[in-house]
């Protein structure tokens, strides 16, 4: 009981960690469902499905309402239960670690995240198996699609699941982000001021500002959604409406509300996914170029910046929503203003090779796909922060690309070079490095295959959420790509296997890691691999300087004194 | 590690190189479904500006990328050990400065003229007016007649025969021509949609025409075009809508005005007969 219910930060890290990646297992089982059926639209049927999903697949074909209850699980399992909460586990894990404190600040509080977001996590992985559909509304789960029952059959009780699951993670990312702000703002040890914090503490910091400040609204707006459906309010229903030939007895509402309520979450949390893999980059290059990141203060300056205005962006999902067009351009403004610090951040990020000694281990691969991916996912979102170019881009496979571009390189890029950073601090072992390089190099390939192709299929108008695109004349000649897409998709999960093997392997077989096998600075890699209980071997570190000192490319611990 | 050292020193840039320049000449390709709408222009050209500046920019940092692997992979010792303050600003305020100039003012300054002309100067006074009502899963057409008014709609009175629940009270409603999936146009004549949604949110796509809008349950929109081509074109949904999302589609006809006025009258015949046939049937009844 005292292991599993544990509150010790080390513990709760790695508990997140490993549900990440099991939902991230899930969430692209997920998706090569909907790979399979959008390369191959009608072609084939499989009877073994049926047995997985009897409800999904009617004699080995999936039903179209199927297609859209995947697409919705995938979206919503991908960016709330593997992204966030893989950053939930290395922020618990290394967040105590890298300020120098035995624990996280309120750890009672932080058991009952993890143990809010567990519930959470099987009611949504549960609602798939669900003989009705589970929730089929987009993971925007636009009303009234997604408050009237009648209008689809995910909108049952696979609906009240989904609301319910958000809700409760939403509940858990809240204690969790207010915890990673109080240990950052108060738990630092002594001489560890501000600006001698690591960057990706910085990015924890203002990704869990962000969160907290743009989640809590997503509570209440999904309370609203549940009394829509159940109570017979109407906070998203106009008057009027008759779905499938019921007429509804529903007046005053707007499903506009809900957009904005739900992109006012939504847009944030990209940048609440994206800041801690942009932190772990600029953490690997340093150690890995053996010399500081390029433009320390204006990185944070610029993070700052980044931070305001993404809450003041929202809006850019709703151009053509019918929304007063005066707002459209206010909030095409307000977008494209973000790219400016971005690209400051993004340029920072290459600008900190200059200069070094670049050492390609694994984790330093995995950061340099990182800052490639990251750029095309960054720079193609100018189409789509322009509310002209949005017209026709909105809603098509150009959004599916960027987004892949932007959170599964967070995902991929960012999370995997965490993992080979500080899997030796966190399991005390090395991983292998052979298969590390295959992995990367197989990984880096294939994403580009997959994802670089549905750029063209969107400028060919393919919409997205499409059960099957050969029912459309125009969409016909671009077939072809989807079924290149799909091969290199199933190739891209393959070599996944690589890194789920090299992991277990590693975890039985790997070799000791040393304490600080990339001799980097900062306070992690200054205790046992993995650190004792309590953390620190007999008292707290004490800090003399900032994370990034290298003196002819050795690293200077921050635990040394100035005057040595 | 000495040989892999090699084979990162070439694979990397040759990757970070191969893909972004291979995407970017396929992106060249002529993608777009074919034009056929006046402003359509305008919002191609916003893309191929946008196209042109997101190509430089990543092949300039992938180029920076590749070289800097290349270049600093090999050294012995880092170069740089600390920091450059001014280097550092003087980086900023640039990129800060061309990213101003290229994404925000380039794009403000080509877009603002559009997007004012699609969403807030009125549309022309002549333009041909149609009402577009999207329903799960099929799109409700209307013309209003040769009165030129809608006539009114009451979401009571929706039947299997009265789609949109016209009121047959209303004498404007009386000649409205009502259609399932089915829009005809005249060339270079410009005309205004009225879009509306009975349930769900849809979103008109009429790619050919640029013309991207949903249909939000509670809103009149109003979006307006000029067709430019005669031919048939699709309509299809781009808002996750349920079960039939995927089948939602239409067409839409553009043909020379004379052509549309003749098809309009022998619709509007159909219409004025079948009232008359309603009429009788209501008369015989007691
Ligand atoms: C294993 C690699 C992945 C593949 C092959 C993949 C593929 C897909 C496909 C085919 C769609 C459906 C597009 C449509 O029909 O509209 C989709 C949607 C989506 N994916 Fe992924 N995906 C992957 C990983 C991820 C990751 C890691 C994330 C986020 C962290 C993610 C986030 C999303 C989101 C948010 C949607 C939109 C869902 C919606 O529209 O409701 N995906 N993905
Ligand atoms: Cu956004
Ligand atoms: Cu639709």
């Amino acid at each position: 009981m005292k292991k599993i219910f544990s509150e010790d930060h080390k513990v709760i890290g790695k508990q997140y960690f490993f549900t990440s990646l099991f939902m991230a297992l899930a969430g692209s089982l997920l998706s090569l469902l909907m790979r399979l059926q959008l390369g191959w639209p009608g072609k084939y049927s499989f009877p073994v499905l049926d047995k997985i999903f009897p409800n999904g697949f009617s004699g080995g074909v999936m039903r179209p309402e199927f297609y859209l209850s995947l697409v919705t699980m995938h979206g919503t399992i991908m960016v709330f239960f593997f992204l966030s909460m893989a950053w939930s586990g290395f922020g618990n894990y290394f967040i105590p670690l890298m300020v120098g404190a035995e624990d996280m600040a309120f750890p009672f509080l932080n058991m009952l995240s993890y143990w809010t977001a567990v519930p959470a996590s099987i009611i949504m992985l549960g609602s798939l198996f669900l003989p009705t559909d589970a929730a089929a509304s987009g993971w925007t789960a636009y009303p009234p699609l997604s408050a009237v029952p009648l209008a689809s059959s995910g909108s049952g009780l696979g609906q009240d699941l989904w609301i319910i699951g958000m809700a409760l993670f939403i509940v858990s990312f809240t204690m969790g982000s207010l915890n990673f702000i109080t240990t950052i703002l108060q738990m630092r040890t002594k001489g560890m001021t501000f600006l001698r914090l690591p960057l990706v503490i910085w990015t924890f910091l203002f990704a869990n500002l962000v969160g907290l400040l743009a989640f809590p609204p997503l509570v209440a707006a999904a309370l609203l959604l549940l009394a829509d459906r159940h109570l017979g309010t109407s906070f998203y229903l106009p008057s009027g409406l008759v779905v499938m030939g019921h007429l509804m007895h529903r007046k005053g509402g707007t499903p506009l509300l809900w957009e904005h309520l739900f992109w006012f979450l939504g847009h944030p949390e990209v940048y609440v996914l994206v800041f801690p893999a942009l932190g772990i980059a600029f953490e690997v290059f340093a150690a890995f170029t053996r010399k500081p990141p390029f433009g320390y203060m204006i990185t944070l300056v610029s993070f700052v910046v980044i931070s305001f205005l993404s809450l003041i962006v929202w809006g850019h999902h709703m151009f053509i929503s019918g929304m007063n067009p005066y707002l459209g351009e206010f909030f095409s403004i307000a977008t494209l203003a973000i790219t400016i610090p971005f690209s400051v951040v993004m340029v920072n990020l290459l600008a900190s090779l200059w200069g070094g000694k670049l050492i390609f281990k694994t984790p330093m691969l995995f950061a340099l796909g990182f800052l490639s991916t990251m750029g095309v996912g960054g720079l193609t979102g100018l189409f789509l922060g322009n509310a002209v170019s949005d017209i026709e881009m909105h809603n098509t496979y150009f959004v599916v690309a960027h987004f892949h571009f932007t959170l599964l390189s967070a995902a991929l890029f960012g999370v995997f070079a965490g993992t080979y950073f500080w899997f030796p601090k966190m399991f005390g072992k090395m991983m292998n490095e052979t298969l590390g390089k295959i992995h990367f190099y197989s990984t880096l390939i294939l994403f580009y295959c997959v994802f670089f192709p549905m750029f063209y299929l969107g400028f060919g108008g393919m919409m997205r959420h499409l059960y099957d695109p050969t029912q459309y004349a125009f969409l016909k000649p671009l077939q072809p790509i989807n079924l290149f897409i799909s091969i290199c998709a199933f190739l891209l999960f393959g070599s996944q296997l690589i890194f789920l093997f090299n992991f277990f392997y590693s975890l039985a077989r790997g070799e000791k890691a040393p304490e600080n096998p990339w001799e980097c600075s900062t306070l992690e890699w200054q205790t046992s691999s993995p650190p004792p209980h309590g953390n620190w071997k007999d008292s707290y570190p004490v800090v003399y300087r900032w994370a990034y000192d290298y003196e002819k490319g050795e690293c200077v611990p921050q635990t040394v004194p100035e005057s040595s | 590690m000495k040989k892999w050292l090699l084979i990162d020193l070439i694979l990397l840039p040759v990757i970070f190189i191969l893909f972004p320049s291979l995407w970017s000449i396929g992106a060249f390709h002529p993608w777009f479904p074919p034009l056929a709408s006046k402003l359509g222009g305008k919002i191609d050209q916003m893309v191929i500006y946008t196209l042109i500046v997101v190509v430089i920019f990543m092949l300039v940092g992938h180029l920076f990328l590749s070289w800097f692997i290349v270049r600093f992979g090999r050294q012995k010792e880092a170069e740089t050990q600390t920091l450059n303050p001014k280097a550092e600003t003087l980086l900023a305020v640039g990129i800060s400065l061309l990213m101003a100039v290229s994404a925000e003012g380039g794009a403000m300054a080509l877009a603002r003229p559009v997007w004012k002309k699609l969403y807030i100067i009125p549309p022309p006074s002549h333009a041909i007016q149609v009402e577009i009502t999207a329903q799960q899963w099929d799109w409700l057409v209307r013309y209003p007649g040769p009165d030129g008014v809608f006539g009114k709609t009451n979401p009571k009175l929706i039947s299997f025969m009265n789609p949109l629940g016209i009121v047959p009270s209303d004498p404007a409603g009386k000649d409205d021509l009502v259609l399932k999936d089915e829009m005809v146009l005249p060339v270079n004549h410009p005309a205004v949609i009225y879009l509306r949604s009975m349930d769900v949110i849809h979103s008109l796509d009429l790619p050919n025409f640029r013309i991207r809008q949903d249909a939000t349950p509670g809103m009149t929109i109003r979006i307006w075009f000029t067709p430019t081509k005669k031919g048939t074109y699709p309509i299809a949904c781009s808002q996750i809508c349920g079960r039939g999302h995927y089948l939602m589609q239409g067409k839409l006809k553009i043909v020379s005005y004379k052509n549309y006025q003749e098809w309009l009258q022998k619709e509007e015949k159909e219409v004025s007969g079948r009232g008359e046939k309603e009429g009788q049937e209501g008369e015989k009844s007691p």
